[in-house]
């Protein structure tokens, strides 16, 4: 068997790996084992033409649902199943030729099912996952099924997201569910008005756990079916006897930003810079003054230079204009002395004072006081 | 805080040279002379005067104030000059040699002359004050050249151009020895179309570059950092423009635990705030490197890694790099011997050189204190104590014999004192056919002249090589062209050291480790690596990302969205899309509309990309290219912005005292390039910015 992909689900997950043999328009099988479950996707140029989770696909699902809301008896399911296995047809065709169902519950309940159990495997974030092309094509063909690997994925993904808050709401082991009201067309609600139909058919409450087993929908989309229909008044959620709010905030908030959080964020970047100012200032002060200046290499050379170059541009500033510049930002034309010419190479600023025809230069412009003193 | 303002006292008054102390002192003198001479002041400061009362001020002027009598003569010249060319020669002479002791007066009338006076008197000024200046030991006294080639800037700027071009002569006079005022003389001449005249400026240049070797130290030092920090400068582009590169795969983890309410975008644009602050906190510039190498090496491509480890490694040789430079400036710094002797010999008698020369023999080693008693005699010798300085000389020689300046010095000392056999035996002796030697050979040519051999030293001088006769010629010329006022000292030339025996020199105390890096050498920032530990840091670096950048990931953390590129992770993901993605796709079944919504998520990201290099390359022109599509030529922009910048921020003009517009030749050019790579990026960015790019600054 030609084996094209395989690795773990770690690595890559399975909208990852769909995705890539969607890009490739692969067919194949791909297989997903964690322990002892094992997961078996097919494949027809990139999208799922079938699948099976451990004896689970659709043709079961929806047998196993006929049965559970006795729309067939076992009888009947032996008779069906050994017509199709005459026929060598699958099992709903057969049930659409007996008229069990209709061809358009058929091709309903292969659509939602095959979906709910892909969306299922979603869930899946730790396993192996092993693609192979060399498969007979009936086997990729299955039933029939042919759901696009990128709605799909979308699909697997907004659940993912979506499940812990519809879990947290109704996922407690007490939740009932009672008909409130029917709508004015069943017909327009699509299939998942099934669970309607069932609640009309109870004149109780009943649990989320029995509606389940009486539809074939996955968890999901029998919490999620339940939410909007509460939201619209047709059926009521029931806790301990007492009814409760079906809202469940299922908007995206994150996506939506906060003008709080904004205002929270942009006033820590601006709390971080003055708190660096801060730092800066008391390092420059601290550093500056302790310690010493150096009189050799390149320090030593460069500030003797410096100095005379800021002595000869004060005295001409004086010769040409008459009196002493007001600061050494003043020396730019004198003579043409350069931002770091005018502050010492050390890092410091000069300080600077004229008093009558003297005037002094100094290092470290903290210095109120500048000594005459040999530096 | 306490010992921060104790050491406010350290600081002191930063001193001036002799001239510059001796001006203050002239413009005070100047200032009496007003009161007392008020027109002949005027006449000086090229103000109107009175015809009738410049000479009887004059004669009134007290005989015993020789600064008032020099000022008063300078002033008589100036005027008489003006009224009849030619006449004022005799006045202006006369206040030369009233004020041959006064360096700073004679300076104060010849920027007089400058302004106000007529070539002849400006010239005539000028002279006096070489003469002075040779008298009095200067060999040069390049601040009065750098001020002359201000004025000669401003001259040029008002259309003055024939006293800019007096300015520049007597700048090249008062300083023969930087190549700085013939170059400047060189670049107006070429202007003027005048090649001839650019010609012999331009040789002049070069033959102070080769004569010199000090003028070849500063060359080097400056062109050796502006390679370092044209080399820094384009490697921390190079980081910029990866980290931001990969910024939302570096920080993706930290803006996720930041409210997630808010943009992502601001919440990457608030972490960049955390290294910015980092840089502002005062981290330097080597620690922020080593940072960004390290969290931009997991996600670097390998030649990105290669790249990384060779600035890594660049990074770590920074203390031996500027180890080179601080050698090299060490010739040049306030107490090492070398500068001390070099001073010595350039300059004539002050206060603050006989301190500098008393304090490091008090700390000097047996080593440095050859050639600092060398100096000491040199600085004695000057002040015509020449008997003492004999004895220095000696002892001097005593303590180094082998070393050919202390060995010329004693020459020079026994020449002085007319032993003139013993000293030609010692010229003799270190000379042993070495015919580079400027110097030597013009003391041992006059030693063997003053016994009357003058043949000999013709020929002597003859068998010289063009440079050392070249430096004989510059003090013939000027001995000849002051030789009424000249001391004996001006027969002897003191001993320098050759160029090659410098090079050597440096060489060798480079490698010898004979310096030391601080941080003010490095200039990095505030808080940083010690200088000492930068290598083993960067080694250690190196040794650690190579180790952790191969390790295989245990699990992979962080995705790209498929459609639009955004960075997610395990939480925010949503699948194959990111959540904005998903947002926007989810519900949508229809294909036709899918595949329009996701060809415009496409352009949009697209886009947001452009505007991204865009932005950087008018910010940083080159980076964006470099981020977006690395090529021989990204990195040559990028190079050449580094180059560029670090010129127009007036880096090589260390160790000199002449004006940057003198010195920074064609950085008229560089700032071009830098205005064309603007430009470029400018048009770039409107050009790019499409209706795609506006939408895209919309979505941000």
């Amino acid at each position: 068997m030609a084996q094209a992909l395989n690795g773990q689900l770690r690595d890559f997950s399975l909208p990852d790996v769909l995705q890539f043999i969607l890009q490739q328009r692969k067919s194949g099988r791909l297989t997903l084992t964690y322990h002892h479950e094992k997961a078996e996707v097919g494949i027809s140029r990139g999208n799922i033409s079938h699948v099976d989770i451990d004896g689970r696909n659709v043709e079961t699902v929806i047998r196993d649902w006929l049965l559970s809301c006795g729309r067939m008896t076992p009888e009947e399911l032996t008779g069906v199943e050994s017509v199709s296995r005459s026929m060598d047809r699958s099992i709903l065709e057969t049930l659409v030729a007996k008229k069990f169902i209709t061809a358009e519950e058929r091709a309903d309940w292969i659509q939602i099912v095959a979906e709910d159990l892909i969306c299922d495997l979603f869930q899946w974030q730790e396993g192996a996952y092993e693609f192979n092309t060399d498969v007979p094509s009936s086997t990729i063909r299955g039933v029939g099924i042919n759901l696009s690997t990128e709605m799909i994925t979308m699909e697997g993904m907004r659940r993912l997201d979506e499940w812990p808050r519809l879990r947290d709401r109704l996922g407690s082991p007490g939740v009932q569910v009672s008909l409130a009201q029917l709508p004015q067309s069943l017909a327009e609600l699509g299939p998942e008005s099934l669970i309607l139909r069932q609640l009309e058919q109870n004149s109780s409450a009943i649990t989320l756990d029995e509606l389940e087993r009486r539809v074939p929908f996955g968890k999901f989309r029998l919490y999620d079916t339940i939410v909007a229909y509460a939201d619209d008044g047709y059926v009521t959620l029931r806790q301990d006897g007492k009814t409760f709010d079906s809202h469940v905030p299922i908007s995206l908030e994150a996506d939506t930003p906060r003008s709080s959080s904004t205002v929270a964020l942009l006033a820590m970047g601006a709390g971080l810079m003055v708190a660096a100012l801060l730092v800066n200032w008391m390092m420059t002060a601290a550093i500056g003054h302790l310690a010493s200046v150096p009189e050799r290499g390149f320090i030593g050379a460069e500030s003797r230079f410096e100095s005379i170059k800021l002595h000869t541009a004060i005295q001409r500033y004086r010769f040409e204009t008459g009196e002493w510049p007001t600061g050494l930002d003043k020396l730019r034309t004198s003579v043409p002395l350069t931002r770091g010419e005018r502050n010492s190479t050390l890092g410091m600023e000069y300080g600077y004072r004229a008093r009558g025809t003297r005037y002094d230069i100094w290092l470290r412009e903290e210095s109120s006081e500048p000594r005459n003193k040999q530096p | 805080m306490l010992l921060a303002l104790a050491a406010v006292g350290l600081c002191s008054t930063l001193p001036r040279t002799p001239l510059q102390a001796g001006l203050l002192d002239a413009q005070d003198k100047f200032q009496t002379f007003r009161s007392q001479a008020p027109d002949l002041a005027a006449a000086l400061s090229g103000k109107p005067v009175q015809a009738d009362k410049v000479q009887p001020e004059f004669y009134s002027l007290p005989v015993a104030d020789k600064a008032a009598v020099a000022l008063g003569n300078a002033a008589m010249g100036l005027w008489t000059e003006k009224v009849r060319p030619g006449s004022g020669a005799a006045w202006i002479r006369e206040s030369s040699r009233l004020s041959e002791s006064d360096l700073g007066l004679q300076w104060l009338m010849v920027l007089l002359q400058l302004r106000n006076g007529t070539k002849a008197s400006f010239y005539l000024q000028a002279q006096g004050m070489e003469a002075t200046m040779l008298a009095q030991g200067w060999t040069r006294l390049p601040e009065a050249a750098s001020w002359l080639l201000a004025s000669a800037a401003e001259f040029e700027s008002g259309n003055q151009t024939e006293q800019a071009s007096m300015a520049r002569v007597v700048a090249a006079r008062l300083d023969p020895v930087s190549p700085v005022p013939p170059w400047s003389q060189f670049k107006v001449s070429l202007r003027a179309f005048d090649a001839t005249d650019a010609y012999s400026h331009a040789a002049e240049a070069y033959q102070r570059m080769l004569a010199y070797p000090e003028n070849q130290q500063i060359l080097a030092f400056n062109v050796l950092r502006i390679l370092r920090y044209a080399l820094a400068l384009t490697c921390l582009l190079l980081l910029l423009s990866w980290v931001i590169r990969y910024w939302p795969f570096i920080v993706h983890g930290l803006a996720e635990r930041l409210p997630r309410d808010s943009n992502l975008y601001l919440r990457y644009g608030v972490l960049a705030l955390i290294p910015v602050a980092l840089l502002v906190a005062g981290l330097g510039l080597v620690s922020m490197c080593f940072l960004a190498a390290a969290v931009v090496w997991k996600r670097a491509k390998h030649y990105e890694r290669v790249m990384i480890g060779l600035i890594i490694l660049f990074v770590g040789f920074q203390p031996w790099l500027t180890g080179l430079e601080s050698t090299i400036s060490s010739h040049f710094d306030q107490s090492g011997k070398e500068a001390v002797y070099q001073r010595t010999v350039q300059e004539g008698w002050s206060e603050d050189l006989q301190n500098r020369i008393e304090k490091s023999l008090a700390r000097a080693t047996n080593e440095e204190r050859a050639i600092l008693t060398a100096s000491k005699a040199i600085l004695l010798r000057k002040q015509a104590n020449y008997s003492q300085a004999l004895d220095m000389a000696r002892e001097a020689y005593r303590l180094n014999p082998s070393e050919q300046r202390i060995g010329t010095n004693l020459g020079n000392q026994l020449f002085l004192m007319a032993r003139y056999d013993t000293a030609t035996k010692v010229y003799q002796t270190i000379q042993s056919g070495n015919w580079d030697n400027g110097p030597l050979l013009f003391n041992l040519g006059q030693s063997i002249a003053w016994r009357g051999r003058t043949d000999s030293m013709a020929k002597l001088i003859a068998n010289a090589s063009p440079l050392a006769r070249y430096r004989i010629d510059v003090v013939a010329r000027q001995n000849s062209n002051a030789f009424q006022t000249l001391p004996p000292n001006r027969l002897v030339m003191d001993p320098e050291l050759s160029g090659r025996e410098m090079w050597t020199r440096i060489w060798s105390d480079f490698k010898a480790k004979r310096w030391t890096v601080d941080r003010w050498d490095l200039q990095t920032g505030l808080i940083d690596i010690p200088p000492e530990s930068i290598l083993v840091a960067s080694i250690a670096l190196l040794v650690f990302l190579l180790w952790w950048g191969n390790r295989p990931e245990r699990r992979k953390t962080l995705f790209e969205c498929r459609t639009c590129g955004r960075v997610m992770c395990r939480v925010c993901r949503k699948g194959i899309h990111c959540a904005q993605c998903f947002r926007r796709l989810s519900g949508i079944e229809e294909v036709e509309l899918r595949n329009q919504l996701l060809d415009r998520i496409d352009r949009e990201s697209e886009s947001r990309r452009k505007l991204l290099r865009l932005t950087m390359d008018l910010a940083l022109p080159g980076t964006g290219r470099l981020m977006a599509a690395p090529s021989a030529g990204a990195f040559f922009q990028v190079f050449l912005l580094g180059t560029c910048l670090a010129y127009s921020l007036n880096l090589p003009n260390f160790l000199s005292l002449y004006p940057v517009s003198e010195t920074m030749v064609g950085q008229g050019v560089a700032v071009g390039i830098l205005v064309v790579l603007y430009c470029l990026g400018g048009i770039q960015l409107v050009r790019g910015l499409g209706k795609d790019a506006t939408n895209a600054i919309k979505e941000a």
